[in-house]
């Protein structure tokens, strides 16, 4: 039994190593984009079971976000985003749940030992995937800040110092907060991701046959909770970015 | 800071594709789900409430023409009323007139039978008083005719006519 928490290479194109949870990832891209070319093609005035289905997702989607982004005007602005994270990281959990998924690959030679090497991991198992994720919603809501606030939106975070020391510090805090959202961000995702993955390899290695079941089941509930989580915060982030900063002195 | 990336397996190059990607996804999800998705929600929001609003006028429509229907049947009634008792009272009129009418002409019809009756009356009295005296002379004639001369038969002739008469007025 082997577990790495960095993904494996598998080749390497153009300079830039090709780990399997990069695959899973490309793959998963691709199977929502055929789906959504699929769909867009069912797409009509009086929808079918498949279109029936994607809108009942989006409104509800749609609506359980309202409370989070202080309305359906902003739920519609950052939806694109959103729902795009919430789609890609479910799908990349959900996948990872596919038998042949961390369990078909080969196995080389590490350090004199034989290793399995998986053609395929669970996407965000993978730090690089989850980082980026969290860098995309976080520089998102700043972007998002800069446009609605313009200057001002980076007022919670330049404060003269000759003016209120104690904003200044805040200033800092709310600088250092901005890394912690990266991180907690990165970090939450794939570690309840990842832990899923080693809890499921320990338990197919003690028990391969029925005991994993149950596992299954929480994997698919701990996947589909960690999307609305992380889908969530990047709605708040970004909803939040748009309300001008009020200091208190 | 470096061995902590490196043993995380965090690479530049694998993040910076991962945002791509991501990027990519984002867009064709905008332009085949959402944009095309939003629109036909858009689009039937828009229906329901056009339909709503144009449910609601043909309702005060139906409202207004109900109202007016009961109007109408208000005045259709009222004018029945009226028309039923105009149409009561020539019948009644009418009926009297007629009733006078029938009446005066029955009263002529009777006078005239009556009158047509007395004359019939009449014109057999006088043929019942020509025969009897017609009978009378015959009788006369028969039995003393042989006897008598023209100016006696002519004057008990004219005796037997004034007896005759007289029993006929008795008659009557």
């Amino acid at each position: 039994m082997h577990i790495s928490i960095s993904p494996e290479k598998l080749f390497e194109i153009g300079g830039v190593a090709i780990t399997n949870a990069f695959l899973t990832n490309i793959l998963v891209i691709v199977l929502i984009i055929v789906l959504s070319a699929i769909f867009y093609k069912k797409i009509k005035k009086v929808p079918g079971r498949f279109q029936a289905l994607g809108e009942i997702v989006l409104e509800q989607f749609m609506e359980f976000m309202d409370s989070f982004a202080g309305g359906r005007k902003n739920v519609r602005k950052f939806l694109p985003l959103v729902a795009t994270i919430f789609f890609l990281v479910l799908i990349s959990n959900w996948i990872g749940t596919v038998p042949g998924i961390e369990s078909i690959g080969y196995y080389m030679m590490e350090d004199g030992h034989e290793v399995f090497v998986p053609f395929f991991r669970t996407a965000n198992s993978d730090l690089n995937m989850t980082l980026a994720l969290a860098i995309i919603v976080v520089i998102g809501s700043h972007l998002v800040g800069l446009k609605h606030l313009g200057r001002h939106h980076f007022d919670k975070f330049l404060v003269n110092p000759l003016k209120s020391p104690i904003g200044f510090f805040v200033g800092i805090l709310e600088a250092i907060g901005e890394i912690s959202r990266i991180v907690s961000l990165t970090f939450r995702l794939f570690g309840n991701i990842f832990a899923g993955s080693v809890l499921m390899l320990i338990v197919t290695f003690l028990v391969p046959y029925v005991i994993p079941v149950p596992f299954l089941g929480l994997e698919l509930f701990v996947g589909f909770i960690q999307a609305l989580v992380f889908a969530v915060l990047a709605m708040m982030f970004m909803a939040g970015s748009t309300e001008a900063h009020h200091q208190e002195h | 800071m470096e061995s902590f990336i490196h043993s995380f397996g965090i690479e530049w190059k694998l993040l910076i594709a991962q945002i791509i990607n991501f990027g990519i996804l984002a867009f064709v999800l905008f332009k085949l789900v959402y944009k095309p998705l939003l629109k036909v929600l858009d689009d039937r929001t828009a229906m329901v409430k056009d339909a709503e609003e144009k449910s609601s006028s043909i309702e005060a429509k139906l409202q207004e023409i109900k109202e007016l229907e009961e109007k109408v049947l208000a005045e259709a009634r009222a004018n029945g009323a009226k028309l039923l008792k105009d149409a009561e009272i020539s019948a009644k009129e009418l009926r009297n007139k007629l009733e006078i009418d029938a009446h005066n002409h029955a009263e002529k019809i009777v006078k005239e039978a009556e009158a047509r009756l007395m004359a019939d009356q009449s014109k057999r009295d006088a043929e019942i008083r020509k025969e009897i005296v017609s009978v009378v002379a015959t009788a006369i004639e028969a039995t003393v005719g042989k006897y008598l001369d023209s100016g006696a038969k002519q004057k008990l002739n004219d005796e037997a006519t004034k007896e005759t008469l007289k029993v006929e007025s008795f008659i009557k």
